[in-house]
């Protein structure tokens, strides 16, 4: 049993251990969740690269585990975070949210390590539900709202992808998960279901809109998985595929230009991770051995500092209470051990040299250059200037410097420090040392050679990039202060694309129910009031107009006097009124009218 | 850590800090004079011209800037925006 569970796919030690906390009691909760991926990321290291498990199902032979580098090394990261996202939670008491956390985290490693479409389909389905318990369990009634929108976003792109699995198989007869290289419509249903987990424009409104709302400990687990789940699925069967080019590149500098305008600091961070998310997506749409390597490297350093940074702020939530550029301020004095960390993920987010960003954004700049991507090099050396503005400065000035607002707050408890400690520990060790790192990523050798792998290597030898790297930030931060008066925050929100759906959606519904209705109105008016009763009257008066008619010939004919035609006219009236016209009558007239009709 | 003792927002601290910042962006440019560079994209390239990155920086964070600014304007709602039942 135990065998099997280690030799499996690692989502199983997850769900086994989110079944085994809800009876335990106090921290035992919590260590049970922290020793979890502990053991997980133990375990990994023991398995071998192209390995593969197979199960039966139906006649379908599901490929549950398939062990490479890519799926390794998001396997560690996952894993890495999780860990430090559960000792950073060690305050939270109810099961609900571990118990998310585990089942979620789990499945994103189920995702990462499955071998065919329908596995990850299950595993990508059970992500969606999970973590939206992580934003209802704030039980606020924005995130019961944000949850809904959340999970009907997800739902939505859910069926998408699994209409192109579907249409996938029914016209391959294979469910294994593999480059795909032609367009058609099933690859381009996945790819859109694949490209809404990635927040990819125009799908990319769901990430600000869900993750603020979710609790202090959901949003450092949120901010990991799903997306970067999905940046690994777009590596394995959409690598090389032009479009992404174009969507990571507007996904960041569209990240850039919303952070920037946000007074919420969590929605600060929520786009943030749309504009790193951009990069990624853009090293996949270039698609060279050292693109994906520049992903993939990219995708795990910006989980560790994405968490660090949504850590930081949680710990300035958790004291404070309170999450708006205009409502914090001058917390450098009491919590100076959350500003440190906070700056470096700061530093990192901005790929300041020394840090992770500066190790995994260069890979991808290097590769667009590498392939003469002259547009997108110059894009992503904007959005990477922009960046070191809203996560790199505005975050950490407007919440611990600015204007000294007298909150009185307590450093971070000591767990979330120590998961501070650590993460902020394994950014800058990736910055400074990344042979280690360089050796979990896929072709290791390649990007030895291209960016240099140890200390002195990086820093002297290429000096040169370190150097303009930091005038390319400083200057973004000369531009910073010296705009500082004019950047000014207020209480309001910026229209994003999720209008379409929020409102947009609504107005469609009342456009429609205001047309349509009208038309159905009017129908009514014209047919039902007025046609009808008056072809109705129309065939109960034309009998009498004619027996008029034939009464008046008859008239004209015998000179009738006018007494004879009043009493004549009365009559024809009552008989019509009472029905009560001699049988003979009717018939002779129906005959009539089937001479008539047979003349013609 | 002097610095972060006293206090942050007196006006000589505010001084001293833009100082900082003014040298080290002339200090970046000047170790650019000792540093050989070449282009990304060719010998000859827009990028391997003196003071390249820094103006590159400078540009593109105000393109940025000015971009939000105006995105602001044109889309920037009331926080209470979706509570509120349209018509």
């Amino acid at each position: 049993m135990i065998e099997i569970l280690f030799n499996s796919n690692p989502a199983f030690l997850f769900f086994l251990g989110a079944l085994i906390l809800p009876f335990a009691k106090g921290h035992l909760k919590n260590i049970i969740a922290i020793i979890i991926p502990a053991i997980s990321l133990y375990s990994l290291c023991k398995l071998n690269i192209d390995t593969t498990s197979t199960l039966s199902f139906l006649h379908y032979e599901l490929t549950i585990l398939r062990v490479d580098t890519i799926s390794k090394a998001f396997g560690y990261i996952f894993t890495l975070s999780a860990f430090a996202a559960l000792i950073y939670g060690f305050y939270q008491k109810k099961s609900v949210e571990l118990v998310s956390i585990l089942v979620y985290v789990g499945s994103a490693l189920g995702v990462v390590f499955s071998g065919d479409l329908f596995s990850l389909y299950m595993f990508w389905e059970l992500m969606a539900v999970f973590s939206t318990f992580l934003i209802l369990a704030s039980k606020t009634t924005t995130s019961m709202a944000a949850a809904k929108r959340y999970i009907l976003v997800h739902i939505a792109g859910g069926l998408i992808l699994l209409a192109g699995i579907i249409l996938h198989i029914s016209a391959t007869n294979s469910i294994e998960f593999t480059p795909f290289s032609t367009q058609n419509l099933s690859t381009w249903l996945m790819l859109i279901g694949f490209l809404v987990n990635v927040a990819g424009i125009p799908f990319s409104s769901w990430i600000p809109d869900a993750y603020p709302e979710s609790t202090i400990l959901g949003g450092v687990v949120l901010s990991a998985y799903t997306s970067k789940t999905a940046v690994y699925t777009l590596i394995r069967g959409f690598a090389g595929w032009d479009i992404l080019v174009l969507i990571g590149c507007a996904m960041a500098v569209y990240g850039v230009i919303y952070a920037f305008l946000e007074n919420d600091i969590r929605r600060i961070l929520a786009y943030s991770i749309v504009n790193q998310l951009g990069f990624m997506v853009c090293a996949v749409g270039i698609g060279t051995p050292l693109a994906i390597s520049g992903a993939v490297a990219h995708a795990f350093c910006c989980i560790i500092y994405t968490a660090l940074l949504w850590m930081a702020t949680g710990s300035v939530i958790y004291r404070v209470g309170k999450r708006k550029c205009t409502e914090l301020g001058g917390l450098y004095k009491s919590m100076p051990l959350t500003l440190i960390f906070c700056l470096i993920g700061a530093f990192s987010i901005s790929s300041l040299p020394l840090t992770s960003g500066f190790t995994s954004k260069t890979m991808i700049i290097y590769a667009a250059e590498y392939k003469h991507m002259v547009v997108a090099w110059l894009i992503l050396k904007i959005a990477s200037a922009g960046a070191i503005f809203h996560a790199g400065l505005k975050l950490p000035y407007f919440v611990f410097f600015n204007k000294e607002r007298n909150i009185n707050a307590k450093e971070a408890p000591k767990s979330m420090l120590i998961a501070m400690g650590f993460l902020s520990v394994l950014s800058l060790f990736i910055g400074m040392f990344p042979e280690t790192f360089y050796n979990i990523l896929p072709n290791a050798d390649l990007i030895k050679k291209t960016m240099g792998a140890t200390f002195s290597d990086i820093y002297l030898h290429h000096f040169a990039s370190v150097l303009t790297q930091m005038q390319l930030l400083v200057f973004a931060v000369l531009v910073f202060f010296l705009f500082l008066p004019r950047i000014t925050h207020s209480n309001s929100i910026t229209l994003d694309l999720d209008w379409i759906y929020r409102r947009g959606a609504t107005y469609f519904y009342k456009t429609m129910d205001l047309a349509l209705n009208s038309i159905n109105l009017i129908v009514n008016k014209a047919i039902i009031i007025q046609f009808v009763p008056f072809i109705s009257k129309g065939i109960i008066a034309i009998p009498t107009f004619i027996l008029l008619l034939g009464a008046k010939i008859k008239w004209l004919i015998l000179k009738s006097s006018s007494d004879t035609i009043t009493k004549e006219t009365l009559y024809i009236h009552t008989q019509l009124k009472t029905a009560s016209f001699p049988i003979g009558l009717s018939a002779i007239l129906s005959l009539v009218l089937f001479a008539f009709l047979f003349l013609i | 850590m002097t610095l972060i003792e006293k206090d942050l927002f007196s006006e000589s601290t505010k001084k001293r800090l833009w100082k900082l910042l003014w040298g080290l962006c002339i200090f970046l440019l000047l170790i650019e004079l000792f540093v050989e560079r070449h282009g990304h994209f060719g010998d000859h390239s827009l990028d391997s011209y003196f003071g390249f990155y820094g103006l590159l920086g400078f540009i593109s964070a105000s393109i940025c800037l000015v971009i939000s600014k105006v995105i602001g304007l044109v889309l920037t709602v009331k926080e209470n925006y979706y509570d509120r039942d349209i018509i």
